[in-house]
């Protein structure tokens, strides 16, 4: 049985195979950490790869390493170097991750920045994201909650709607201040997928079979196989059928 | 060599095949990263793939995917590299490399009993070459030596190996697959060897391992 590492107050230490690690306070690993579960009520920093089950940031964490966790719970500030490797990834908090992220299920209240690609079987967002490379996924479900940017996005089905409580709130802010931009919604350069439903979203091109754009769209190309609709309040500069 | 080279938009719809299913197989790791060339065109950026290789991989795919899991598929065609591990005289049985370079690679490595699929891609590149002659026993060794040292930890396989001689003297340097590189004139390069073609094709010759 491998021992548990506890951080109460300040501490550090050189990483190593435990089964529980936790710090409350601000603790320092110094090494690679491989555990059965990572929790961190404060602050912490890991100079190495971490190898967990279970990794629940509450509080501000880095890690300068590589991650796998089937587990990834962050609900304050986490800050990754490396990639990242999960089965379930939850941000109610921020995640910012320099390589790349590989998960089956994705679920982001909060804010979300990938630096490489982020694959992902469910990619489920009620927040803010930033995706540097490709964000490939077998459903994308977007709630649009300020600014989410994609450089391409390809799945099986991509649905992008507006958050029902922040559209009423800009109607509101529109009513009285008309003159005031909101600046929110997804922007892409390419979405490809099989079923795409898209609101409040600026692409350079669509490709799919069957495609709807819904309102406060602006998308230069619309190629589709299959059906394609626009809504009036949609801009599509030209549309292909293949 | 320019391979010739088939558009996304092309392939689905010469394959018959949807843009989700290509999504899918890539996050499967069914098709490899770098067989997604990206290129300008006049709609605005495009995908291309190598054509051969990539309608070969989906004639494969769609074949496989009635009895096996997407994951059982992947298993396939990109191995994990721990499930490989011959012993000498495996190796010598299977006659993927000469006793030449099995003997020099064992002088480098006397400690080594068994050898994952790394290893023996190593020896089996040095090996093609030294049959070529190419290169000499001690060019070898220092390649070997590069490749072991490079290349043996990690888990992605696209790089390229390059072997050039200047004045007689050979030097090996690896760089990442679909990069330029320019060299100067009195050297000459004598190989460009893409290194997960070799694992490819070491894995069709180690055959249902």
């Amino acid at each position: 049985m491998k021992s548990s590492l506890k951080i109460d107050g300040t501490g550090s230490s050189s990483g190593g195979f435990y089964d529980k690690v936790i710090i409350n306070g601000n603790g320092d690993i110094k090494g690679d950490l491989v555990c059965s579960t990572f929790k961190t009520n404060g602050v912490s920093e890991v100079l190495g790869n971490v190898e967990t089950k279970k990794l629940t940031i509450n509080g501000t964490s880095e890690v300068n390493g590589k991650v796998t966790a089937d587990f990834l719970t962050v609900n304050g500030h986490l800050d990754i170097e490396g990639s990242v490797i999960s089965k379930d990834v939850k941000v109610d908090g921020y995640l910012e991750i320099d390589g790349s992220l590989n998960t089956d299920i994705i679920k982001t209240r909060g804010v979300l920045k990938v630096k490489g690609d982020c694959n992902a079987e469910q990619f489920n967002s009620q927040g803010m994201f930033n995706i540097d490379g490709l964000l490939n996924a077998g459903d994308v479900n977007v709630e649009i909650v300020g600014k989410a940017y994609a450089k391409e996005i390809g799945a099986e089905n991509v649905k992008v709607k507006i958050k029902p409580t922040m559209a009423k709130l800009k109607k509101f802010i529109h009513k009285f201040l008309s003159f005031i931009e909101i600046k929110d919604g997804l922007t892409a350069d390419i979405i490809e997928g099989d079923i795409i439903e898209l609101e409040n979203t600026k692409a350079k091109v669509v490709r799919g079979s069957v495609i709807t754009i819904g309102k406060d769209c602006v998308i230069d190309r619309v190629e589709y196989k299959d059906s394609f609709t626009k809504d009036d309040k949609a801009t599509v500069i030209e549309s292909v059928k293949l | 060599m320019e391979k010739e080279l088939i558009s996304k938009k092309d392939l689905l719809d010469l394959m018959n095949i949807t843009y989700g299913q290509l999504y899918r197989w890539k996050r499967k790791n069914l098709i490899p990263e770098h067989w997604f060339i990206r290129k300008s065109t006049f709609t605005g950026q495009e995908t291309f793939f190598p054509k051969g290789e990539i309608v070969q991989r989906i004639e494969k795919i769609q074949s496989m995917k009635d009895d096996l899991s997407l994951d059982e598929i992947s298993d396939h065609f990109s191995p994990n590299f721990s499930n490989v591990n011959l012993t000498v005289s495996d190796l010598e049985q299977r006659n993927i490399v000469s006793n030449n370079t099995l003997q020099l690679f064992l002088s480098l490595y006397p400690s080594k009993v068994t050898f994952n699929l790394k290893n023996i891609a190593h020896m089996y590149i040095v090996n093609t070459q030294l049959e070529n002659g190419d290169i000499t026993l001690e060019d070898c060794k220092s390649i070997v030596k590069t490749l072991e040292g490079n290349l043996s930890q990690k888990t992605e396989s696209n790089f390229n190996i390059i072997i050039s001689r200047k004045l007689g003297i050979t030097t090996c340097f690896i760089i990442s697959s679909h990069s330029n590189f320019y060299i100067e004139d009195k050297a000459k390069v004598i190989a460009n060897i893409d290194y997960s073609n070799e694992i490819d094709t070491l894995r069709s010759k180690l055959g249902g391992l």
